[in-house]
């Protein structure tokens, strides 16, 4: 089943399964001082490395947010967009380049 | 009302009363006016997209043809109105095809502003009180009021002075002598505010050079006298108006002293330009070598710079200047070149590269092209029509009777 | 009385005459319209907005909710919120996370209702080299189309209107068409546009376009939601440009490009507000503005939050 994470986990070099995950319950991810989160509140778990960003994050500079400028946002976890098991972006096509003047007849 | 429109006829006759040359030449225009009116009419029903205007290159062959003849309508009025100050005889007989010239070129100025507009019944928009004037602010407001100001003057001068005539009165120099001073300071604010108009803009670096202003006025005063000389000679040789060879080669030298301040103005913007070497210089390296591989233009400059070299020689040289051969010649090039480097060669590059260093190379539809043609052939009707309104009275042909008691 | 008499030279006319004559012979004008549609002359004859009181611009919009619903077959609401007090708008965008993928490009599209056929973006995204010559957006490239954005030696930067708050759009229009809003957008009353395209010429940025030819978008694919000065359609022969989506920010919503960035480099908010996303950026990043020395006070502050 976790096959193709445990094989090649492509966070945290020389990282393993259990820096995050929580051995004796599974439905709880563990903070390095041992204190459990849940899964909705995981941003702290990746704000004990990437502290900065979740600084950021918090302040709204970091990551998409869609609603309301002066009300409501509606936010998103890290792993919303970051996979944990491998964070990198991956390439996406892009949508197509704007006619050129000369094709507008 | 029945005996107002009866005189209405009778006075549009005279435009109907000519030889067969005349008639050809109105056909040859009308053509030329129905074939433009008729794409202008394609252009109102499917938009600017008729021309090759995009938003790269927002401005092109209209707006240039405007700026040519703004400097055609200064220069028209400028360089003969001052016969009336230094009482040059020769010249002083003539100012009044001077400003004839000048309204015309002022009506085809306002028919180019009219065919580059996108929705041009809105017009209205643009005048005070009833519109929304942008004055102060805006330059194109300003060339607005001062553009029609000036056909206003022209117009009152030259009508008043042929309703003189008409009546075989000598004109009163205390009715239009302050309006011809008037006119003057006027002829230069035309050209300087439409020079404004592209100094103006931080946006476009090669228009916003100190320079522009005096290469605008340098150059109108090449351009139109040019034209006048040309015309000119059409009057004497098909009326009885006497033009003194005097007068032409009067005009003649001013159009060489101008150009030698027009070929030196850019020459030192050249310099600046080349030597210091910064982006702002693409602009003018796109027109004499091409940037990045586009090269339209590059014929086209070097063709103006040649023939308005050369001109300038046939014109400085009195033997050259004083051969009716070599003076054409010299009207000829020096009307083309600066026809090219104040249009084309004065739009074009304030927009290549554009604002986000894109490279569009504008070049006029058929549509755009016969468009302008059409209002060419407008203006050169209206001039004729006029003539041949003028002439007769000027040269005392026609006169009207005062009325009876 | 009035005598014409023929001489062996000529015709010869009384005074009164010629002046009559001459002043009708330039008199012959005609309106060219003879349009019935009421519709149309109450357009034409519109008053400027500014001028308009709120009775005057209520009837306005009736009369446009009513043309666009018998053009595009559905319920359309045009509103004409008016600037909220005590906000001036900023807008960020962080260039270590673009990616170039142009999402912001076609959902701008798809919110302000920008003509299809023919093309129009209220967009740019520029591609440039990494290491070389910034920013010159001579270097610039918008054309790029790569298998897959973002590619290893580029970074990528949108450009829209800026909301200048010393706008050289504004000062060039003669007609008062375009003006600046106390919230910072600078708005165009497309009724009002004459066409003259001097904004186009006098804006730094490329950010304003043309209606060359009436804009072509289907019925089904028009967005209902309208403001008066923003993303309700327009015709052809007028200038239309990114509005910071004034139909949704004035109603406190996010404009369609923030929320359509799949990386969330692009921030907006109130700039007045100490507490928005978009101070944070500009109090702890090193933001920037294009074309700074133009003294245009553009709205839109570029920023590296992170560097990679």
């Amino acid at each position: 089943m976790h096959q193709e994470i445990a094989g090649a986990l492509k966070h945290m070099p020389g990282g393993w399964c259990f820096d995050c995950h929580n051995p004796d319950n599974r439905d709880k991810l563990r903070l390095a001082n041992g204190k459990l989160v849940s899964f909705e509140e995981s941003y702290n778990l990746c704000g004990q490395c990437h502290g900065t960003i979740l600084r950021e994050w918090k302040a709204g500079l970091h990551g998409k947010r869609t609603g309301m400028w002066n009300g409501e946002k509606q936010y998103r976890l890290c792993v919303h967009c970051h996979w944990p098991h491998e964070p990198r972006f991956k390439p996406i096509k892009p949508l197509p380049p704007p006619v050129r003047p000369t094709e507008i007849k | 009302m029945g005996s107002f429109i009866r005189n209405f006829f009778i006075a549009l006759r005279q435009i109907f009363i000519g030889d067969r040359s005349y008639y050809l030449w109105v056909a040859f225009l009308s053509f030329f006016i129905l074939l433009g009116f008729s794409a202008y009419l394609d252009q109102l029903n499917r938009g600017l997209i008729t021309t090759a205007m995009r938003d790269q290159v927002s401005w092109g062959l209209f707006i240039s043809n405007f700026t040519f003849l703004v400097g055609v309508a200064a220069a028209a009025v400028l360089l003969v109105v001052p016969a009336y100050l230094y009482n040059f005889k020769p010249i002083k007989e003539i100012v009044l095809f001077g400003e004839l010239l000048a309204i015309t070129a002022i009506l085809m100025c306002i028919l180019f502003i009219l065919v580059d507009m996108g929705q041009p019944l809105r017009v209205w928009h643009i005048l005070p009180f009833i519109g929304a004037m942008h004055f102060p602010a805006s330059l194109l407001a300003w060339d607005v009021v001062v553009l029609n100001g000036y056909l206003a003057i022209n117009s009152i001068i030259a009508f008043y002075v042929l309703y003189r005539l008409s009546i075989g009165k000598e004109y009163s120099m205390t009715v239009i002598g302050p309006l011809i001073i008037l006119s003057i300071p006027w002829a230069v604010s035309i050209h300087t505010v439409t020079a404004f108009l592209y100094n103006g803009l931080s946006s476009r670096p090669y228009w916003n050079a100190s320079i522009l202003a005096p290469r605008f006025l340098a150059s109108a005063f090449c351009s139109g006298p040019a034209i006048m000389l040309v015309l000119f000679q059409i009057i004497r040789k098909r009326s009885a108006v006497e033009i003194d060879n005097k007068a032409i080669f009067k005009i003649a030298e001013l159009i060489a002293y101008a150009m030698a301040v027009n070929l030196f103005l850019l020459g030192a913007e050249a310099f600046k330009e080349f030597y210091s070497g910064g982006v702002d210089s693409y602009s003018i390296q796109y027109l004499y070598f091409g940037l990045h591989g586009k090269t339209s233009l590059v014929p086209w400059m070097w063709a103006a710079s040649l023939f308005n070299v050369t001109a300038f020689f046939l014109f400085l040289f009195p033997k050259t200047r004083e051969n009716f051969t070599t003076l054409n010649i010299g009207c000829v090039l020096i009307i083309i070149g600066v026809y090219i480097e104040k249009g084309m060669g004065l739009i074009v590059p304030g927009f290549v590269p554009d604002t986000l260093g894109e490279i569009y190379e504008y070049s006029p539809t058929t549509s755009e092209i016969v468009i302008t043609m059409g209002i060419w052939a407008v203006g050169a009707l209206i001039y004729t029509l006029l003539l041949k309104f003028a002439v007769p009275i000027y040269t005392g042909k026609l006169r009207f009777e005062t009325k009876e008691r | 009385m009035r005598k014409i008499v023929k001489k062996k030279d000529g015709i010869h006319l009384d005074r009164r005459t010629f002046l009559k004559g001459a002043a009708l012979g330039l008199a012959g004008t005609a309106l060219p319209l003879n349009k019935a549609d009421a519709s149309f002359w109450e357009s034409f004859f519109q008053k400027h907005f500014r001028e308009m009181n709120d009775a005057e611009i209520k009837q306005v919009l009736s009369r446009l909710e009513r043309e666009y619903e018998e053009k595009y077959k559905k319920t359309i609401k045009v509103g004409s919120e008016k600037a909220i007090p005590g906000v001036l708008f900023g807008y960020g965008l962080d260039l270590s996370r673009c990616i170039g993928c142009r999402k912001c490009v076609y959902a701008c599209v798809e919110e302000n209702n920008q003509s299809k056929d023919p093309q129009i973006h209220w967009i740019s995204v520029l591609r440039f080299k990494k290491g070389e010559k910034w920013v010159d957006l001579e270097e610039s490239e918008k054309y790029y189309n790569p298998e897959l954005v973002p590619e290893q030696d580029y970074f990528y930067m949108p450009v829209q209107c800026q909301q200048c708050e010393n706008p050289p759009c504004v000062r060039a229009c003669p007609t008062q068409a375009t003006w600046k809003d106390p919230d910072g957008i600078v708005v165009i009353d497309y009724n009002w546009c004459i066409g003259c395209r001097y904004c186009m010429a006098a804006c730094p940025y490329g950010a304003r376009h043309f209606n060359w030819t009436e804009p072509g978008r289907k019925p089904e694919e028009i967005n209902p939601q309208m403001h008066y000065l923003g993303n309700r359609p327009r015709v052809k022969g007028v200038v239309e440009k990114c509005t910071f989506c004034v139909q949704r920010t004035r109603n406190g919503r996010y404009p369609a490009c923030v929320e359509a960035c799949p990386v969330g480099a692009r921030k907006f908010g109130n700039l007045l507000d100490p507490n928005s996303e978009i101070r944070y950026a500009i109090e702890h990043k090193r933001v920037f503005r294009l074309k700074e020395d133009l003294n245009t006070y553009p709205k839109f502050y570029y920023f590296f939050a992170y560097g990679v």
